[in-house]
């Protein structure tokens, strides 16, 4: 019997003490059913009590598990493109970018992204990305450890992108730019693809509202060109000013490459060449020495918009040393914002590869064929136009179309992909027009 | 042709729309918070997270979570950005594990009663939501 149930039943002899017989015993039946009650609400406060307690055991592991769920944070980007080369030739403009069948591959990319957060100063940051269409594969092309040492100062160990431009970090996020992608013209003479090493970052904030970012990067790759297969190391250098809408990007670095060239035909013409004079060999096959520069602006208000980058890339003996630039101007009216860019691109060393050993060593190389074109081959230039127009579907969706017409090529074939010199020198298309269109649509998302 | 040249301008106003907001806003902090006033500018750089710390505090700062009116309009005038502009902004410092956006709220009630709950925390809502647990800031007309 519960104590409630006990202190009525005292109260209940007092009573049936000082009330007549007959009232008494019908006071003993009512203190009976309630003494019943009494004892059937207790039976149902412990049934809530154990009730109670199991749900407090959930609730602790629901809160574990929301713990755990606001540990990990997921981010992506999709972009969905068609492009189109308008050339007569089977060209295929820049590193990755669109040739001339109009289909999904060259723009097409998608991105997830974890973020695990280990404790305060410490987490491990995951992207898998997948080109060129959603049946392709995905590759891991961030994978590192980041820890925060303090405020201003993080370092990043893993594989991460090398700070060759101002938008390496996010090349593919076409959402993060105005164009359906980078202008080739500076950003496809050297392949931005990811490394493994080291990166210490640093920010902090100068007088009057200035901000300043900094990295020193310490890296290592191993990958594939187009005619070429590398092992590079690299040493860069970034800094940028912010004020307001405006931020000034400084880059450098030097590379250290010791490389195979997969053309036999290469292969052959390098060995002529490094017999005469190692400076004039196609590529030294051991420590190459490729230094980058790039300086970039970027003005953004909610009305304009102003972005330009100027980019050297110098590397010895006689693959092409590179001077390019761009200068983007866009004006938003609402959703839409129309944008107009100017590239330019040219070889710097043209001069040393008319050297007539180089020419002779062709020749002797390659049975004469390859004299005609050879200037042509290595020689880079080229002007573009481009034109777009972006739409804003929603704060997560930009919907771009664009038209792109290169130019003053001079006959080179500029940044027209040159792979099929891997398999054989006589199949190099450098495109007969001087003027090409190449036309894009693209849905950019990020989520 | 006159026709066309009517309807293209009064379209204008479309391709020209800012956002409006039916009332002023208010950037509130905890009512015990020893920041009392905040320039135009720092805020810019606190609510892209740019500036570290305000009056020597770090602050927790809390952003709307959805593509309302009261953060289109805060934005273009204090961070100069449209919300597209700002999730590009946020996207090139996600992917690059160099920053997260703000952490958010749905709505401005729950921004008044985070900041009356968080000592350092800093918010913006409608001059109308706040209470007396929030100390107003800035106001932005």
């Amino acid at each position: 019997m519960s104590k409630n149930a006990g202190v009525i039943c005292l109260w209940a002899g007092v009573l049936a003490m000082v009330c007549p017989l007959a009232s008494a015993d019908i006071l003993l039946e009512k203190v009976d059913e309630l003494s019943r009650q009494l004892e059937h609400q207790q039976e149902m406060i412990d049934v809530q009590k154990a009730e109670i307690s199991a749900l407090k055991a959930n609730v602790q592991d629901v809160s574990e598990m929301a713990d755990l769920a606001n540990r990990i944070k997921w981010n992506g980007f999709i972009s969905a493109g068609v492009a189109k080369v308008d050339a007569s030739e089977e060209v295929q403009w820049g590193n990755s970018g669109p040739d001339n069948e109009l289909d999904w591959n060259s723009d097409t990319i998608i991105a997830i992204q974890a973020r695990f957060i280990i404790t305060d100063s410490l987490q491990v940051v995951s992207q898998m990305m997948s080109r060129g269409g959603f049946e392709s594969e995905f590759d891991a092309d961030w994978f590192y450890l980041q820890y925060q040492v303090n405020e201003n100062v993080d370092v990043m160990l893993g594989r991460v992108r090398p700070q060759f431009f101002m938008l390496s970090d996010y090349v593919e996020v076409g959402f993060a730019y105005p164009w359906i992608r980078p202008p080739a013209e500076v950003y496809d003479p050297i392949p931005t693809d990811w490394a493994q090493g080291v990166s210490l970052n640093m920010n902090w904030e100068g007088a009057g509202n200035t901000y300043h970012n900094a990295a020193l990067q310490l890296l290592q790759s191993e990958d594939q060109g187009t005619v070429s297969r590398f092992d590079v190391s690299v040493i860069g250098v970034m800094y940028e000013f912010n004020y307001g809408p405006f931020t000034l990007a400084l880059r450098g670095g030097s590379m250290r490459a010791d490389t195979y060239l997969e053309n036999e035909t290469f292969r052959s013409v390098n060995r002529v060449l490094e017999s005469f004079d190692e400076d004039i060999a196609i590529i030294p096959n051991e420590d190459t020495e490729i230094t980058y520069r790039n300086v970039g602006i970027r003005y953004e208000t909610e009305k304009w918009l102003i972005l330009s980058e100027w980019a050297t890339f110098d590397i010895q003996g006689l693959f092409v040393d590179t001077e390019s630039y761009y200068l983007t101007l866009g004006r938003r009216f609402g959703k839409w914002m129309p944008h107009l860019t100017f590239a330019h691109h040219e070889s710097t060393d043209d001069d040393i590869r008319e050297d007539a050993r180089i020419i002779d060593a062709l020749g002797a190389a390659t049975g004469g064929t390859i004299q005609e074109v050879a200037q042509g081959l290595w020689n880079q230039q080229n002007d573009s136009y481009t034109l777009g127009i972006n739409y804003s579907f929603n704060s997560n969706t930009v919907i771009k179309l664009e038209a792109k017409r290169i130019t003053n090529r001079d006959g080179t074939i500029a940044q027209f992909e040159k792979s099929k010199t891997t398999d054989e020198i006589d199949t190099v298309v450098i495109p007969e027009q001087d003027n090409i269109m190449i036309y894009g649509f693209v849905v950019d998302m990020v989520f | 042709m006159s026709q066309l040249i009517k309807m293209l301008l009064l379209m204008f106003p479309f391709f020209w729309a800012a956002n409006v907001f039916a009332e002023n806003i208010v950037v509130i902090v905890h009512k015990d918070s020893v920041i009392n006033t905040i320039s135009e500018g720092d805020l810019a750089g606190v609510y892209l997270k740019r500036k570290k710390r305000v009056d020597g505090q770090r602050l927790k700062v809390v952003d709307i979570n959805n593509d309302s009116d009261i953060k289109a309009y805060f934005h273009e005038a204090v961070t100069q950005k449209t919300l597209q502009q700002l999730k590009a902004y946020w996207s090139r410092l996600i992917f690059t594990g160099k920053g997260i956006p703000p952490y958010s709220l749905d709505t401005e009630e729950r921004v008044v009663e985070f900041v009356s709950r968080t000592p350092n925390a800093i918010g913006y809502v409608g001059k109308s939501k706040m209470n007396n647990r929030v100390k107003v800031i800035r106001e932005i007309k």
